[in-house]
């Protein structure tokens, strides 16, 4: 079996291993069809797939609610709401909020039933309306009894699929569309209802042909152009193959390879490892060039979207430092935080939804320009903090500064350099942009204050370095602790400071999750102890 | 020179580089302490205790110090052109850049709306200016906190030199009510009556200034009262108190015809006089006419000069006209051809026929009388007199002037639970050298005034106005939104750019990202005030610095590149050169 076989045998074996079939559709209904029927929501023409996956994560918390595909829940939910008021549905997390309204701690979800009838959430909502507050000056516990109250009233919607906005405005493509109850169209009503009766009774293929004339009703309802269907399927494509995910597991598998590449094993190993990145950076690629064709825009104006963004850069990097040096350790250092940062933007609670942009985000070459900029700044800092544990884990493991050090030491020099050179012309690109949108290049915003930061840092390394200051270990560890400053100024301003860049709400009463402490906590340390060690080589070399 | 740097052993630590890292190290920790300043405090508070405080100043000047004096240490001829030298002549130019823009940039917001026009815009700094009567002597001290803050203190000071006296703002209240206290005295003469009136069992008090427009009549359910001061001495008979609508009463000169027009906005008559035909359209009444520039006005307050403006044609002429109550030798046709008539505005106070009136009459003489009006007409005239209940309309209303004062003016008292109009306020207090101090509650936007030592002081909050060469006119304000939502895609400002001094006058689209720059300002479409009709606000801001900061930032990038990937193919060409030297 030549090299090349074995690749594509493996290739084949892990993608079949690694992709999931695309969730298909319900037991015998065809949830895929119905998913692709456009509607108007928050802004933007979707596929009713898109909408039933945002009100399932809004409703449960989670996309795949009880296994069911989100399409096919929203349908229960729509045509067969009886068995669902009664079970656990609604996602509640705010522990206080549990205790005002009576039901037990560890309780995940609530019963709708149950909910309406609770006097006491039915308390504080109308202490809420009397207050005549806007949702984010509410207490905490207001605001999400709030939450919770939208839940109920979206779930409502449901009932009937009468809440779906489905039907084009006549004539204006500024306007909302209507939903199936508020339609004065009787026939596209009876159409609903008789789809819906069809999937109660579990008729197939009367459910199919009510689809089908469905459609043709939406249709007809408008003299507008129809919503390019191309993109609407695009979008389907995109939710159900979750590219991301998939990069993901790419980047680790081959991260797994790259460490038996990295002892002496055949030059075939590194060729697979390759392979695995290269595979993983493709699919990487392909859903970022997959979401911007359904959004119109480069994906960069949220942190989600940042979050994609910057493994993106961090591999490309690697990839291009392993063509130059053919290293191992860069690829290594890149696949496991593309893979832990892309697992990582699925974990945490960000909306992973296309959504509308705020006005001064938009039509903006500079914006474009400075933010990708930027974010491939994250990237870099990214490899070097990659690079500046790899060296120090390794520095442990052989407790000398052995020729691969000397290596390592090479690349994270060089990445440090890609970092400056990117973070400084991404801040610099920053103010072109604040000059053109507020009129000032330089405000001390927080987040620009915070590039500079960042910028200052590792710009102390590059000189501390011109005067000797610091070897292998100092860079090192000066690279992971430059990156918590990136860190901050990537995600910790728009949480823990208040500025222009807070496009995630600028809530200022957040509070630091215990994931954070805990990896505070492990990054202390393991630089602890990486000291310790350093320490003791310092001493034993003076000695010999 | 390089002796000097050689025999010093400080100015070789200020060049050096392990200065360049303690300054770069320091000033990150800085900058991280600011951010979480202004999460904090805001904006304007980090901006005077960090960013424009004249520590940080020296922080950067030695930075520039070290930035320099490291460079010209490892200067040679060449490394001007290697990525070294670019990037830190490019840092250098950004300073400089930097230095302009702290010092002469000024920042603003223009609100324009709909349909009106500006030539000015407020900083975006808040002073406290404090100005010493009958002196020059002016301070402003900047407000270090942003309007809308929460309630904190202030440590901000200032001092007026020449009188002695030391400024200090001392606490911000973001929404402070103020009561107003009408108190005897003040520079202003200013008369006042304090009044009690009884009518049908229930009891009201309250105040009557014939000098304020709005202290000079007040409605009480179906009666009004009001004050007027008459000058004589003695109030006229009671026919000769004027009553009922008012009327233009037309004559023709040399004969005993006239004719009355009740003056009506709107109102058209005919009518023929010395044997001419006149068409008469009564256009606007007046109660306190003003003429600025070309336009008639309406001033606010008692009807001091009431007019009446009309048209009158005669024959083929048509020509406008106005009479005056009080001056009826003055017309717009005086001196002009005559037209035939003469025109008398017989101005009455307008027609109360529908409820009653008591009048206060303020006499020349310090005395007081009163006069009631129902339907139109005088019904009852008489003496009031200090303390003694007078009934002025049958044994239905029984009034009482309680005290008469020459001067009354206003006292302001911060109250914590009012209804009134809250505002951002700054508690001033004013400590002179010797003396005793005063301290005063100033509120956003209005003038106050305060006596210390002797001096009177006038103290007024707000953001400085700075006055553009030119002006703009919104002549239309447009908002996109998603479809379906309420939630705005863009917005755009339609101006119109009038400039006397070139001349210059066009129409101008200000959007999102495409700015308005003209004469060195340069207009940001910022956001906007919905409404029935739109509010634009455009920042505006005229920043010297911008050119300077941008060729710096383009050396500094191009440095960047040329150092981290051009340099050791230069270093291959400096090893070169200085091979050839070493074979010389």
């Amino acid at each position: 079996m030549t090299p090349q076989k074995t690749f594509a045998v493996l290739a084949i074996w892990v993608l079949t291993a690694v992709l999931p079939l695309a969730a298909g559709p319900g037991p015998d209904f065809d949830s895929g069809r119905i998913g692709k029927l456009p509607t108007l929501d928050n802004g933007r023409v979707k596929p009713m797939d898109t909408y039933a996956r945002e009100t399932i994560r809004f409703l449960t918390g989670s996309e795949s609610f009880g296994e069911h595909h989100p399409m096919d829940l929203l349908l229960q939910l729509a045509f067969r709401s009886r068995d669902w008021t009664g079970k656990p549905l609604l996602s509640i997390g705010f522990v206080p909020l549990k205790e005002e309204l009576g039901v037990g701690k560890k309780v995940k979800y609530l019963v709708p039933a149950e909910l309406l009838q609770n006097q006491k959430f039915h308390g504080i909502i109308d202490e809420v309306r009397k207050a005549g507050k806007k949702t984010d000056d509410l207490p905490k516990l207001q605001k999400e009894a709030v939450i919770l109250y939208h839940k109920l009233s979206l779930l409502e919607g449901q009932i009937d699929a009468l809440g779906w906005k489905l039907v084009p405005h006549e004539s204006d493509a500024q306007a909302a569309w209507t939903s199936i109850g508020e339609t004065s169209d009787k026939d596209i009503r009876q159409t609903m209802a008789a789809l819906g009766e069809a999937y109660r009774t579990g008729q197939p293929q009367a459910f199919d042909s009510s689809l089908l004339t469905l459609e043709k009703q939406l249709r007809a309802a408008t003299k507008l152009p129809p919503p390019d269907m191309a993109t609407i399927e695009r979008e389907v494509w995109y939710h159900q193959f979750r590219p991301f995910e998939k990069a993901a597991i790419l980047y680790l598998i081959s991260f797994l390879v790259f460490i038996f590449a990295s002892t002496s094993l055949p030059r075939r190993v590194y060729k697979l490892a390759m392979f695995f990145a290269l595979s993983g950076f493709a699919v990487h690629a392909y859903g970022i060039a997959l979401r911007s064709l359904i959004s119109g825009r480069p994906p960069v104006s949220n942190v989600y979207e940042t979050m994609l963004w910057v493994p993106f850069g961090t591999v490309l990097f690697a990839l291009i430092f392993e063509l130059v040096y053919r290293g191992k350790y860069i690829g290594m250092a890149a696949t496991i935080l593309g893979g832990a940062i892309l697992l990582l933007s699925d974990y945490v609670s960000l909306d992973p939804y296309v959504s509308p942009l705020v006005p001064v985000l938009r039509s903006n070459y500079w914006l474009l320009v400075h933010v990708l900029t930027i974010t491939l700044g994250y990237a870099a800092a990214a490899l070097c903090m990659g690079l500046g544990h790899l060296w120090l884990l390794l520095f442990m493991w052989h407790r000398a500064e052995t020729p691969s050090l000397k290596n390592i030491e090479k690349y994270l020099y060089h990445a440090i350099h890609v970092t400056v050179l990117f973070i400084g012309t991404g801040t610099i690109l920053g103010g072109v942009w604040a000059n053109q949108s507020w009129g000032r290049y330089w405000a001390w915003d927080p987040k620009e204050t915070w590039a500079l930061i960042s910028l200052l840092a590792f710009l102390a390394i590059l000189h501390a370095r011109v005067v000797n200051a610091v070897g292998g270990f100092g860079t090192a560890v000066s690279s992971i602790l430059a990156w918590q400053l990136v860190l901050f100024c990537w995600y910790g301003v728009n949480y823990f400071l208040v500025g222009l860049h807070s496009y995630a709400g600028g809530d200022t009463t957040a509070y630091i999750p215990w994931q954070i402490i805990l990896w505070a906590v492990l990054e202390v340390g393991f630089l602890g102890l990486s000291a310790i060690t350093y320490r003791r080589y310092v001493k034993r070399s003076q000695e010999a | 020179m390089r002796r000097l740097y050689e025999n010093s052993k400080l100015i070789q630590f200020i060049c050096s580089i392990r200065f360049t890292i303690f300054l770069l190290l320091t000033l990150a920790v800085i900058l991280a302490v600011a951010t979480v300043i202004e999460s904090r405090e805001g904006t304007a508070m980090v901006q005077v205790k960090v960013y424009r405080a004249a520590w940080f100043n020296f922080f950067l000047a030695a930075f520039t110090i070290n930035m320099l004096g490291g460079t010209y240490k490892r200067f040679r001829p060449l490394y001007v052109f290697t990525g070294f030298g670019v990037t830190h002549v490019g840092v250098f130019i950004i300073l400089i850049g930097a230095f302009l823009t702290r010092n002469f940039c000024i920042e603003g917001q223009m609100t324009i709306p709909t349909g009106a026009t500006r030539a000015h815009y407020v900083g975006n700094d808040d002073y406290v200016t404090a100005v010493v009567k009958d002196s020059d002597e002016k301070l402003a001290v900047t407000v270090p906190i942003d309007r809308g803050s929460k309630q904190r203190d202030l440590w901000s000071t200032g001092r007026l030199k020449e009188s002695g006296i030391t400024v200090v703002l001392d606490t911000y209240y973001p929404d402070l009510a103020f009561k107003r206290r009408l108190e005897p005295g003040g520079d202003i003469e200013n008369p006042a009556i304090k009044f009690r009136l009884s009518a049908m069992g229930s009891e009201a008090d309250g105040w009557l200034m014939p000098r304020v427009s709005s202290q000079s009549r007040i409605n009480m359910g179906p009666m009004q009262v009001r004050i007027e001061e008459v000058d004589a001495d003695t109030l006229p008979a009671m026919d000769d108190l004027e009553t009922g609508p008012n009327v233009i009463v037309f004559t023709a000169p040399g004969t005993d015809e006239s004719h009355e027009i009740e003056a009506v906005d709107g109102k058209k008559a005919s009518f023929e006089l010395g044997g001419k035909n006149f068409d008469v359209e009564i256009r606007q009444t007046f109660g306190n006419f003003t003429i600025h520039g070309e336009d008639f006005h309406n001033q606010a307050g008692p009807p001091d000069n009431p007019a009446v403006v009309f048209t009158v044609t005669s024959g083929d002429v048509s020509a406008p006209d106005v009479a005056f109550s009080k001056h009826p030798d003055f017309s717009l046709q005086h001196g002009k051809k005559d037209r035939g008539y003469r025109a008398r505005y017989h101005f009455r106070g307008g027609n109360q026929a529908a409820g009653s009136e008591l009048v206060v009459h303020m006499l020349r003489n310090k005395k007081l009388a009163f006069s009631t009006r129902l339907q139109g007409k005088v019904g009852n005239t008489g003496p009031l007199e200090v303390g003694k209940a007078v009934d002025v309309m049958a044994g239905r209303i029984t009034f009482t002037v309680e005290e008469v004062f020459d001067r009354i003016g206003y006292k302001f008292e911060a109250v914590n639970e009012s209804d009134e109009a809250r505002n951002p306020s700054i508690h001033v207090k004013l400590i002179p050298d010797s003396g005793e101090g005063a301290a005063i509650w100033l509120p956003w936007g209005e003038t106050r005034e305060v006596e210390v030592a002797g001096k009177k002081i006038a103290l007024v909050y707000q953001g400085e106005r700075y006055d553009l060469p030119f002006s703009l006119k919104l002549t239309k304000f447009n908002e996109d939104k998603y479809p379906g939502s309420q939630m705005s895609a863009t917005y755009q400002s339609l101006v119109f750019l009038t400039d006397q001094e070139t001349g210059r006058a066009e129409e101008i689209l200000i959007h999102m990202n495409e700015p308005l720059i003209y004469r060195g300002y340069t207009f940001f479409q910022s956001s906007f005030i919905p409404g029935a009709t739109y509010t634009t606000v455009l920042s505006v801001s005229k920043d010297p610095g911008k050119w300077p900061t941008y060729i710096g930032y383009m050396l500094m990038s191009i440095g960047l590149i040329l150092m981290f990937y051009l340099k050791s193919w230069l270093a291959k060409f400096d090893q070169r050169r200085l091979k050839k030297e070493r074979g010389k």
